[in-house]
């Protein structure tokens, strides 16, 4: 369950338990000697103490953020690596100003021969890591890890991005005793934080610090400041979570962001010490106004449209087609004359012009600069904001400008579609994968936000048409085989092979046997199903008299991939698909079939399968299918969608049987 | 329609490289590149990656793209390149460098052009070149070229198709070696032997890497990896006496030495920290010993260091480590090798000792590190060695099945697996990480039996100087009788073969490095069939200079015991003879499809 818990009404709220306050240095006997974590037996380690603080602190540039972090581990078994080599990324923004890790210190207690020994870290073994231009780390090693050690550490990083106060994440892949996360803010940055994952701190208060700070000239006369300054006190806000479990990945989930326990911060507004108030971000209308506002997204669009200009009048040269077919052009153009590197964002990386020359960008880059050559060329095309599916879906009840982190274009033509210049192998309309998360909002000047589903309803389907005929001297099954493609399947298939004769042969040998001729339609039209066509042998198993035909070869699925026996979290298939079936068999005139299997049908809101055998004159027909309804499925029809996958591995395999009569 | 394509790649149009070394003894070295990209799909040639060091001087002199006309369409600027570290996942931190640039055109064909200058004061190599930049892309020119003083001692080895023209000017000497239509190649194929491109390699006479050093012989090289880590093997006083203690009582001294390197093994993780010198020299001793983590040097060097201290002499050996790709050119003395390893000699038997595992036996050294030449380090005494090759034996897997049939069409089965070889390192270091999930696929993967489920799974009699590993698992199979219309069906032949490509798909030559040997005893209860007609199929036995295979059935009152045994030895088949060792392969195939117990 999710829940905001907006600052200012904490002040109200009264304590109801105690926080845990230990020393660096200082563990305890029972630590120590910790044989295994009660609540979780099987854990290699456990995290006995994370403490995070943030205040803001007077610096050059009036107020920096400093995070304390001190975290004390159990290690039972120091094979888990995870959490005896420490990375701590730190943010540099490439214009001057950096986050700064300091004052890291590590000590690895160890009880050996019965008394207690600490190993501090060598400074000299901290390492700076250059990750990519923004990203760096700091990292270190825990010397002398034992079975049954103690690693604690503490370090400090500073920040001057106010919008980076650090979120918090209560939970772990191990399991955590204590969690705390204490912010002590300043009266001119408000900020509203987002808690995931619980209804219910152990503990939370807050309170107003002892501390008197002050902003700019106080001067005292009688007790009161006459002075143009400010006085101020620290507001403290503490939350606790206790015992939380480990957290357990499981197949099939959007994204460990969805489930984890967390808390998230967003800055709100700014009050300003001579009493104004700036807005930072209260509603989603607020955001799309900051966005159109903003150097690298609105004004971006507005500063690249001369650009545009010259790219649709020199490369692009339209003519009186319609908006549907220019909007068309563009969007190929786009998808066939730049490559995106892989990187996520809402803001543009680069000038038009450096973008252009580069060909190379981010989607904000690709995507701003397509929206700009469609609004050039008279169709209206207008950003819309998503989160992908890696990065967690958007609690769309809280306007956080960091729930979201890619940028597509809503174009308006007659009818209106959503289109991404990023995938050179998906049609102009339709959304890469990552994208199909939920919703996204349109950025426009508007009083209401409007939200844009998404979700992408279409089945993907993959046909599978099989001919077959049996070599009766060699007892081996000759077959023609035909496998049609369409919407992600196409995709997937497109990419997975990119037409290459030996992929698709190394993919399907296994799967249809040895095969002497392979084509391929529509690799290029990527609006068409992609399709396969194959000539094969395909040995058999003889058994005797005897010939063993699976009608459908290799094709249908062959292992059920959800093996857990419960789920805690939804099944994502991310759209819903379907496989199809259809084979003939001509069976020889001295051959007979010995028994035919019955079919199998299923019809209900989840799901569908058929599977259904006929016999006409000599021609065994099989035909099947079975579809999966829903993109997602929740976690109590987990059972449900196991069991129908099963029976589809058990009933599409079956093989039948030829008797030879002489 | 359109026929299906094999996807050409682009090619490397142009790359020279082209040394110089200074009288003072600075090396240069540029390296100019010119890549043609003909495709959306070969786009991943414009994203360059140059490693470097931080005791090198790096300069990237220019980037740009070209029209096929060689017209500039395009050039890097100074903000569009990064350094960063090389985060490679064989180290936790490496100080090696990547400058790293993209260079991307959406006309195709068209030229990416790069030139770069590395200088260096240390080194090893003056040269070790190819004309193939990556293997899968092929070359059309390539030049090497050292210009030096005329009298600067070198050694050098060049592949036999690449031609010497040596020139001399001015007090200096000018070497160049041209290569063209350098062809890439695929290695996709099973047990293939390593990639053998046409190389020049060039070392100094006089080298200076750390200390100065010489390597016109494996004992002079030697020397100087003696010398570079000189002084390294000392341990503290504290750890000292903490041997000490360990030993005490212990006369035996091979029983000695396995107790440090369990002691070893138990108080130390390998954890990779590669900077300074190239990443060759090796961290103290005294550092393991307080910080209890290393790498392969330094964990070597602190076990070498914990002998000394007992008063046992042994060798830090360099050697190449790896399952395939395992042969270093003993000819030329020089650094070939990429991992260390200790060998401790002694009157009866030479024991070996791989430090940067807690999960492996005493005296074991695997499939890592077997059947090759090392280096063992021992000043001018330094000499190349030959690690212990894995017998036939000493990899044998062997599977022992019980199968009962039971009412409701499931089989029950028992069966005690016994892991060697490869598959005995792997499990050793789940069981070492305490990893029941990677154990437990282990086991599904071993097991052989199609649709089972795990009722139960232990380790038997665990020992941890074994070299085997039983493991004893129960379950059921829904589909090891198998209904097929009229029939039930046995398939009993589950030894997996290697799938080796046919002869007209195969290229390259077979290199086998360590046997393959695998045994399957199956007893199948059919007491429940005895009413029914049970068909067996003929026994058959092979054997070979490439392997034995036999399959062999008998009855015991009510029960079926089916054997089946497959090895292939350690071997080099050149592939002229492919199509005689195919044929082997296939004739057991072929057996194994047609092979099926049938009940009526």
């Amino acid at each position: 369950m999710k829940k905001l818990l907006i600052l200012i009404l904490l002040l109200s709220q009264s304590a109801y338990s105690q926080t845990l306050e230990i020393e660096f240095g200082q563990i305890t006997i029972d630590e120590i000697k910790m044989k295994s974590y009660e609540a979780d037996k099987e854990t290699k380690a456990v995290i006995l103490y994370d403490k995070g603080k943030s205040i803001f602190f007077d610096s050059e540039n009036g107020y920096d953020i400093r995070f304390t972090r001190h975290k004390r581990i159990k290690i039972f078994d120091k094979s888990e690596s995870e959490y005896t080599e420490i990375s701590i990324p730190y943010y540099v923004d490439g214009y001057g100003k950096t986050e700064n890790v300091k004052s890291i210190e590590a000590i690895t207690y160890n009880m050996i021969d019965g008394s207690l020994s600490q190993r501090r870290l060598d400074p000299f073994t901290i390492y700076d890591e250059k990750i990519n231009e923004r990203w760096h780390n700091k990292k270190f090693v825990f010397p002398d890890v034992q079975d049954g050690a103690i690693l604690e550490y503490r370090y400090v990083l500073e920040t001057p991005f106010h919008f980076n106060l650090p979120d918090w994440t209560f939970q772990d892949k191990i399991p955590t005793v204590y969690s705390e996360y204490q912010v002590s803010m300043i009266p001119f940055y408000e900020y509203v934080f987002l808690v995931q994952g619980i209804s219910k701190f152990d503990y939370q208060n807050s309170t107003v610090a002892n501390e008197n700070r002050s902003w700019g000239n106080v001067s005292k006369s009688y007790g009161q400041n006459v002075g143009r300054g400010v006085e101020f006190q620290d507001y403290v806000y503490t939350y606790v979570l206790k015992d939380v479990p480990a957290f357990k990945d499981e197949s099939y989930i959007s994204s460990i962001n969805d489930y984890i326990i967390k808390m998230d911060f967003q800055l709100a507004k700014f009050h300003s010490p001579t009493g104004t108030t700036s807005e930072i971000i209260s509603t989603w209308s607020d955001l799309n106004e900051s966005l159109l506002k903003h150097e690298k997204f609105g004004k971006y669009l507005k500063s690249s449209s001369k650009f545009a200009k010259k790219v649709l009048s020199e490369d692009l040269k339209m003519n009186t087609e319609s908006d549907r077919a220019k909007a068309k052009r563009i969007i190929e153009y786009v998808k066939s004359s730049f490559v995106w590197n892989g990187s996520y964002g809402k803001y543009a990386t680069q000038s038009a012009k450096d973008f252009f020359s580069k060909k190379s960008g981010s989607d904000a880059d690709i995507n701003l600069f397509m929206i700009a050559l469609l609004n050039e060329a008279g169709i209206k095309a207008e950003p819309l904001i998503l989160s992908t599916r890696n990065h967690g879906k958007i609690p769309s009840d809280y306007p956080f400008d960091h729930f979201t982190n890619y940028v597509i274009a809503l174009v308006n033509t007659d009818t209106p579609f959503l289109a991404d210049g990023t995938e050179e192998l998906l049609p102009y309309n339709k959304l890469p994968i990552r994208c199909n998360n939920e919703k996204g909002l349109i950025v426009e000047k508007a009083d209401t936000p409007r939200w844009i589903s998404l979700d992408n309803p279409v089945f993907s389907i993959e046909k599978n048409i099989i001919r077959m005929n049996l070599d009766t001297v060699r007892m081996d099954i000759v077959a023609e085989v035909s496998i049609q493609n369409t919407e992600y399947q196409s995709y997937s298939a497109r990419n997975r092979f990119r037409n290459d004769s030996l992929r698709i042969k190394e993919y399907y040998s296994d799967r249809i046997g040895d095969i002497s001729l392979s084509k391929t339609v529509s690799y290029d039209r990527v609006e068409s199903p992609y399709s396969m066509q194959f000539e094969t042998r395909y040995e058999t198993e003889k058994l005797g008299n005897n010939v063993v035909i699976k009608p459908f070869l290799k094709l249908p699925l062959s292992k059920n991939n959800l093996t857990q026996k419960k789920r805690a979290y939804p099944v994502d298939f991310i759209y819903p698909w379907e496989d199809i079936f259809e084979s003939t068999l001509e069976i020889p005139s001295n051959f007979s079939i010995t028994d035919i299997p019955d079919g199998y049908k299923l019809d209900n809101d989840l799901a569908e399968i058929n599977l259904d055998y006929s016999l006409d004159n000599n021609i065994l027909i099989v035909k099947g299918n079975y579809k999966f309804k829903k993109s997602t499925y929740v976690a109590n029809e987990y059972a449900r969608i196991k069991y129908y996958l099963d029976q589809i591995v058990k009933e599409f395999n079956q093989p039948i049987v030829l008797e030879r009569s002489n | 329609m359109a026929s299906l394509v094999h996807v050409a790649f682009g090619q490397i149009v142009n790359f020279d490289t082209k040394i110089t070394m200074a009288d003072n003894g600075k090396k240069t070295t540029e390296r100019t590149l010119l890549i043609q990209i003909n495709s959306k799909e070969e786009n991943w040639l414009s994203h360059i990656e140059l490693n470097h060091s931080p005791n090198q001087e790096f300069k990237l002199n220019y980037a740009r793209i070209l029209d096929l006309k060689g017209n500039i369409t395009r050039k890097l600027k100074k903000k569009e390149f990064i350094t960063r570290n090389d985060l490679s996942y064989q180290a936790f931190y490496q100080d090696d460098l990547i400058t790293e640039f993209d260079l991307y055109w959406s006309e195709y064909p068209y030229r990416v052009e790069y030139s770069y200058t590395i200088k260096e004061e240390e080194f090893l190599y003056l040269a070790w070149w190819t004309p193939l930049v990556y293997t899968n892309v092929s070359t059309i020119d390539a030049l090497l070229e050292v210009n030096m003083p005329a009298d600067y001692p070198i050694r050098f080895s060049a592949s036999e198709q690449l031609n010497l023209k040596e020139s001399k000017l001015e007090g200096r000497k000018i070497l160049r070696w041209k290569s063209s239509m350098t062809k890439s190649e695929s290695r996709n194929e099973i047990y293939s032997p390593p990639l053998d491109f046409p190389t020049v390699k060039i070392v100094p006479g006089e080298f200076k890497y750390g200390v100065i050093g010489k390597s016109d012989s494996w004992s002079s090289f030697g020397n100087w990896a003696d010398e570079l880590n000189n002084g390294t093997d000392q341990i503290t006083l504290q750890e000292k006496w903490t041997l000490e203690k360990l030993i005490a009582g212990i006369n035996n001294r091979n029983e000695i030495i396995k107790s440090i390197y369990y002691y070893l093994q138990d108080q130390t993780k390998y954890v990779n920290v590669a900077i300074d010198v190239g990443g060759l020299k090796s961290y103290p001793a005294s550092y393991v010993c307080e910080n209890k983590y290393g790498d392969c040097k330094a964990l070597t060097t602190y076990m070498k260091a914990m002998l000394k201290s007992v008063g046992i002499a042994s060798f830090y050996t360099i050697i190449k480590a790896g399952e395939e790709n395992t042969e270093i050119d003993p000819n030329f003395p020089s650094q070939q090798f990429d991992h260390v390893i200790l060998m401790i000699p002694s009157e009866t038997d030479t024991l070996w000792l791989e430090n940067t595992s807690s999960a492996l036996p005493f005296n074991y050294l695997g499939t890592f590190t077997q059947n090759r030449y090392a280096l063992a380090v021992n000043g001018e005494k330094s000499q190349l060695v030959k690690t212990p090759s894995l017998s036939i034996d000493d990899v044998l897997l062997e599977r022992s099945y019980h199968f009962q049939a039971t009412d409701n069409n499931a089989v029950q089965v028992d069966l005690d697996l016994t892991l060697r070889g490869n598959e005995f390192e792997d499990f050793r270091s789940f069981i070492s990480d305490n990893d029941e999930d990677r154990q437990k696929g282990e086991v599904r993967r071993q097991n052989g039996v199609k649709d089972f489920h795990f009722d139960s799974w232990n380790i038997a009699d665990f020992h941890r100087d074994s070299t085997f590993l039983q493991v004893k698992v129960e379950g059921t199979s829904l589909s090891e009788i198998r209904q097929i219309g009229a029939l039930q069906v046995i398939n009993p032949l589950r030894i997996v073969l290697p799938d080796f490509e046919k002869p007209k798909d195969r290229k390259l030559d077979v290199a086998i490095n360590y046997p393959i040997n695998k045994s399957d005893k199956s007893i199948y209860n059919l007491q429940e069939f005895e009413q029914n007609d049970i068909q067996v199929p003929e026994r058959i036995n092979i054997k070979n200079r490439y392997g034995l295979y036999s399959a062999d059935y008998s009855k015991n009152g009510n029960e079926l015991i089916v054997m089946e045994k497959f090895t292939l030895f350690a071997n080099k088949v050149p592939n002229d003879q492919y199509e005689d060792f195919y044929e082997f392969m296939d004739m057991i195939k072929i057996y194994k499809k047609e092979t099926a117990i049938i009940i009526k």
